[in-house]
């Protein structure tokens, strides 16, 4: 009996360990600095997470057929770029047009992605870096290579996705992030729609057996993730009241590397939505600690590298235990 | 049935059917096509300064591209390469700064670049002995050596003036005209070509990634390669890296960020030319003068440029990718992204 | 002529099975030896030895009477102990003489020279009097001059022992001749020793000067070509019963009844296959062939996995020329993969590998295609139970499960297909301990027989087929070459018509 037991409890720490880590850290930083867990700093920190964990709900989808998409950070800059384009020259009226407008704009990015890897043949780590830099330009042409902030657009409306906060502490964007989590999580676990595309990426060899049809879903996967990296671009415009070129390029990296860590969550190995939230929230709240502990910023990077090595490690332990044949 | 063929009957490599001879050709085509076009656009393109300007960064950006193409070629996307190069120079710039004369820069240098392939192992480690995907291995180096080059640098644009004028001289300085980077880019592209493929060692390093059991077949030791590609990419990423720091006199983590695209561009540009599907030498080499070409002029001819260069980077990117697609059977490694 | 390698008692044993029991044979110079055996009985893992892949569990190999013990692939190699694999293993941009001067390329100076490697690859050429083109990237070469490529590369070292594993699998029919007087010649005029893996009989006594035929992992035969027939080669290659067969009546299903499948023509793979043969509602009918008969690549073509340029059969009453798996899914029909992995994902839960076949009648409601996760638990519990799983919980990786299980998982799914009318089983027991065997053949014609499917097993073990099947087609080069009935099941008979690859 001991010996099941034991087994137990290190399974659960394998897998939940992405959590136990998160917390113990958030619980450690805060002994040593206590305003670390002062609302304002947890909110904006909230807030910084949020809209990596969108962009990487976007990037699950495309991970979960087995491939990667590196035009994230591009596409969330061209959405972030089209909406304030759209109202600051009068294009469009209303906030909520411009905002729909924007996100299905980026049905055509996506729809670029899934033509050269899908109809092409291209590897899709090589067709998406290239779609990178074509959707770059796409966004200096729209914006004339101007970043536009405080533009002609109502403010308070223009910042309210990104700027509000409910009860005075609760970021609006989390609201907003809860919404879209929910359902690709919902999507993914519960659809036939997720089933496939997990399904896809597990085996396409499988899948001619079984009659998933490959192209059709690997195509609807770089749609959704475009057009929720298209939703983190515009809400990105909120939070900054304003975008251009240069929006997305912080989050280029971080969305692959939020998911990298969050595929190391209970799922081993598979990219998940839960899993890519604590990563874009332990990542945040590293880089913010590294702050507030009054060490030099760039420390983040090398503790978030750190912490990447360290996730694979276990996942890739917790796998070739689990697989036996 | 031992009969000895006559030595001048033995053709070494069949011809090429047109459509390959095109293709392989194609790169080099264009290129001299968008001289064609941008000289007449805008003949200053072609100026002394110009020309001088766009040869010594297409050097550094091609050396660091032949480091790249080594750890590409056995199959590792090494998205630290640009890091790495960074990090060399980094580290010969805090030395200097530490007050090293002549004598000492040659120490500086070493030392920068064993630091590299100090690193160059340490990838190794982790995508060979610690089975870590090769792409999150690369993507967790380049983080790490972000924040080790920041501390370097002071997290700043980092100069000393302690910094001899001798050392700008490597990368500043010329020879009738020809910045001695671009000398030191062929020296080098010359160098690496008899290494990849006229060596042991280099073609065995081909055919690791080319096919892996084979050469585990006939007794190539596999994980020796791996590690050899390691660190010769490690050792050309700084020396890119150290140039790059000479020419602008400064050094900081910006600098590794920006290289890794142009060079990631300009090692699979290069794979669609001379021997469309293979990473090979020559291609790197007009690679890196063909992006550098195409970003200078367009931003010259274009006063709103930057668009235009985006764009037909990526046109380029991608009709090169198709054309490797389309020609070769069993081309360029394959790139693990499992997580 | 003394021998160039001796072995004795050589013996290896994997997870409990003893794979090579107590091996002793001599090879000698200007000698074939043939290496005779069914799948399993223990050939590679005897050549892995030899090559210092594998290292024994007992015995010794002694190489010009001195005793050797080879550490890796690469010792065996330097003392003149050279295969060629079944598979091909080429770098395709390479011309033939680089690929042929791999690893250890000719140098002039300090640079390695191509028209040095050119010129030794040449003299290779010669040696061996053979004419594959020596300047083309190998990536355009068939498979069979992809193959000559390797055994010259193999010959540059000038190998004391050569082992050719499957030699002809992959060459065409104009191919073979060729390249067996080709063998015959470098014994008569090289100091080597080859062993040749065959499964062709005729091969085998057209070319070589002593037969070694395993079975089980034990020699059974070593003998001059001149003091065994082919016959008792046959005999020899039988395996001992290990399964007791279970109970099976002859049962007459035919008799009256239209066929569930009656396959007319099929062109694929670049050639037409002679592949007409019949399925009834109600019978277990076995497809047996040696390795490479291609009887994966025929259902593959019913099943509508492999594309193929024409193929006509009759399903159902249907006459279906054009089909996909999906198609077939929904006119009842389903096959499971040859290798578990293909079939499988692995990484994913047994609720997801059983559900991903019936997402479009698990659905809740149309709209969302939310899928009712009760009925799907309840379901694949269902299916878990019927097919006597062993399993700790749904949600849990399939690739945890043992390899029996995994296969009962596969064909579990299959047959909870609504309509099902036919399963095709591709190798349904590999790697199965003979426990859970039984439990397989059990299920199999309780299939037939009280569900009424039409069932098609394809397997190498003629055994098992023996043991389950009504009616047994055997395979050879691709096309169907005999069909036997129970009444006239006769083992020996059967295994002949395969490996000659016609009708007795």
């Amino acid at each position: 009996m001991q010996a099941t037991k034991k087994f137990n409890t290190n399974e659960i720490l394998q897998k939940y360990w992405l959590l136990i880590f998160t917390i113990l850290f958030a619980v450690v930083v805060a002994l040593v600095e206590p305003s670390f867990l002062r609302i304002g700093n947890v909110s904006s920190m909230i807030s910084t997470a949020c809209l990596t964990a969108i962009a990487a709900a976007g990037l699950v989808c495309v991970q979960a057929i087995g491939e990667v998409d590196f035009s994230t950070g591009e596409v969330m800059s061209w959405s972030a770029s089209m909406i304030c384009v759209l109202l600051h020259f009068g294009h469009v009226h209303g906030y909520v047009a411009a905002f729909i407008i924007s996100i299905l704009s980026c049905l055509l990015l996506g729809a670029f992605n899934a033509f050269c890897h899908v109809v092409l043949g291209i590897p899709a780590f090589l067709a998406t870096l290239a779609s990178a830099n074509v959707f770059r330009a796409f966004t200096l042409l729209l914006t004339d290579n101007t970043t536009l902030y405080k533009g002609k657009w109502d403010s308070k409306v223009f910042t309210f996705l990104g700027q509000t906060k409910l009860f005075g502490f609760l970021p609006m964007l989390f609201i907003v992030f809860l919404i879209i989590a929910v359902i690709m999580v919902f999507l993914l676990e519960r659809t036939k729609l997720g089933k496939c595309l997990y399904a896809v990426g597990g085996n396409p060899r499988a899948c001619e057996y079984v009659g998933i049809n490959q192209k059709k879903y690997k195509v609807i996967a770089f749609l959704i993730c475009s057009v929720l990296c298209g939703v983190s671009g515009v809400l990105q415009a909120s939070v900054a009241n304003g975008g251009g070129a240069n929006s997305g390029d912080a989050y280029q990296f971080q969305t692959i590397l939020v998911c990298a860590l969050g595929a190391t969550f209970i799922k081993k190995g598979i990219s998940n939505i839960p899993g890519a939230f604590l990563g874009s929230v332990l990542l945040t709240m590293i880089a913010n600690a590294i702050i507030m502990i009054g060490l030099p910023n760039f420390y983040q990077y090398a503790a978030q590298g750190i912490v990447l090595v360290a996730a694979v490690l276990i996942s890739v332990r917790i796998r070739a235990k689990n697989e036996r044949s | 049935m031992a009969k000895k063929t006559e030595t001048s009957k033995i053709s070494v490599r069949a011809k090429q059917t047109p459509r390959e001879f095109f293709t392989s050709w194609l790169l080099l085509f264009a290129m001299l096509v968008i001289c064609v076009i941008f000289y007449i656009a805008n003949p200053r393109v072609f100026s002394a300064g110009s020309v001088e300007s766009m040869l010594a960064t297409a050097s550094m950006q091609g050396i660091v591209a032949l480091g790249l193409m080594f750890v590409m070629t056995t199959g590792v996307f090494d998205l630290a390469a640009g890091m790495k190069s960074a990090l060399a120079a980094a580290i010969v710039g805090s030395m200097m700064a530490e007050g090293f004369t002549m004598g000492g820069y040659i120490l500086a240098i070493a030392l920068g670049i064993a630091a590299s392939v100090a690193f160059g192992v340490i990838h190794g480690v982790l995508t060979i002995n610690l089975k870590i995907p090769g792409f999150i291995a690369a993507l967790a180096l380049r983080m790490i050596l972000q924040a080790v080059v920041a501390l370097l640098t002071k997290n700043t644009v980092f100069y000393s003036n302690d910094w001899g004028e001798q050392f700008k001289v490597i990368g500043q300085g010329s020879l009738f005209g020809i910045p001695y980077p671009f000398l030191i880019f062929v020296a080098l592209c010359v160098i690496c070509w008899f290494f990849y493929e006229r060596t042991r060692t280099g073609r065995h390093i081909y055919a690791t990634g080319a096919n892996q059991t084979a050469a585990a077949q006939v007794g190539i030791n596999t994980v020796k390669i791996k590690y050899i590609s390691f660190i010769v990419g490690a050792i050309l990423c700084a020396i890119g890296g150290i140039l790059y720091t000479s020419r602008n006199f400064n050094v900081c983590v910006q600098q590794g960020l920006d290289i890794q695209m142009p060079a990631m561009t300009t090692v699979l540009l290069g794979a669609a030319f001379w021997e469309p599907g293979k990473y090979n030498v020559p291609g790197c080499f007009v690679g890196a003068l063909f992006t550098v070409l195409l970003t200078t002029g367009t931003f010259s001819i274009f006063t709103g440029g930057l668009w235009v260069n985006a764009l037909l980077q990526g046109l380029a990117f991608l009709i090169a990718l198709g054309l490797i697609s389309r020609t070769m059977d069993g081309g360029l490694s394959k790139v693990n992204f499992d997580m | 002529m003394s021998a160039i390698l001796e072995v004795k008692g050589l013996t290896k044993t994997f997870g409990g099975v003893n794979v090579n029991n107590n091996i002793s044979l001599e090879l000698h110079p200007h000698t074939i030896t043939a290496l005779v055996g069914e799948n399993g009985a223990g050939k590679s893992t005897l050549c892995k030895m030899l090559t210092g892949v594998y290292h024994p569990d007992a015995g010794q190999i002694f190489m010009d009477g001195k005793e050797v013990h080879f550490a890796g692939p690469g010792e065996s190699m330097a003392a003149g102990i050279n295969m060629v694999y079944q598979e091909r293993n080429v770098i395709g941009m390479y011309t033939g003489a680089e690929n042929i001067c791999l690893g250890e390329e000719q140098k002039k100076g300090l640079f390695v020279s191509p028209r040095k490697s050119a010129e030794i690859a040449y003299e290779v050429r010669e040696k061996l009097g053979l004419k594959v083109p020596l300047d083309v990237p190998v990536s355009k070469l068939g498979a069979g001059e992809q193959q000559l490529i390797e055994i010259m590369r193999a010959f540059r070292t000038s190998p004391r022992v050569m082992i050719l594993d499957e030699p002809t699998a992959s060459l065409s029919k104009e191919e073979i001749q060729p390249f067996l007087d080709f063998v015959k010649r470098v014994r008569d005029e090289m100091d080597i020793a080859i062993v040749f893996i065959s499964h062709h009989l005729e091969e085998v006594f057209e070319i070589s000067d002593q037969v070694v035929v395993l079975t089980d992992g034990n020699m059974i035969i070593n003998r001059p070509v001149d003091q065994v027939t082919e016959d008792e080669c046959v005999a020899a290659m039988l395996r001992s019963d290990k399964v007791t067969p279970i109970e099976v009546a002859e049962r007459d299903v035919i008799t009256g009844k239209e066929p569930l499948l009656k396959v007319e023509r099929g062109v694929y793979d670049g050639k037409e296959h002679d592949i007409q043969f019949e399925v009834y509602r109600g019978e277990v009918v076995g497809f047996y062939g040696i390795v490479g008969s291609g009887r994966t690549e025929c259902l593959e073509t019913i099943y509508g996995l492999r594309n193929a340029k024409e193929r006509s059969f009759v399903f159902d009453g249907e006459t279906i020329t054009k089909c996909k798996p999906l198609d077939m899914l929904k006119r009842g029909m389903i096959m499971t993969a040859e290798k578990r992995a293909d079939g499988l994902f692995r990484g994913l839960s047994l609720t997801d590998n059983i559900c991903n076949l019936f997402l479009d009648e698990l659905l809740k409601d149309k709209f969302m295609q939310v899928i009712d996760r009760k009925k799907a638990v309840d379901f694949t519990l269902e299916v878990l139970t019927e097919a006597e799983v062993k399993y700790n919980t749904p949600a849990q990786a399939v690739a945890a499960l043992s390899g029996g299980n995994q296969q009962k998982v596969a064909i579990g799914r299959s047959i909870a297909l609504q309509n099902i009318k036919m399963l095709i089983l591709d190798e349904p027991t590999t790697g199965i301990d003979v426990g859970a065997k039984r439990g397989i053949y059990r299920r199999v014609r309780a299939l037939a027989e009280e569900k009424d499917l039409g069932i098609v097993c394809i397997s190498s073990e003629l055994d098992e087929l023996l043991s389950i099947a009504d009616r047994i087609y055997v395979m050879a080069n691709g096309n169907v070459v005999d069909c036997f009935k129970r009444a006239d099941f006769n083992k020996l008979n059967i295994l002949e018509t395969a490996v000659r690859g016609r009708k007795l």
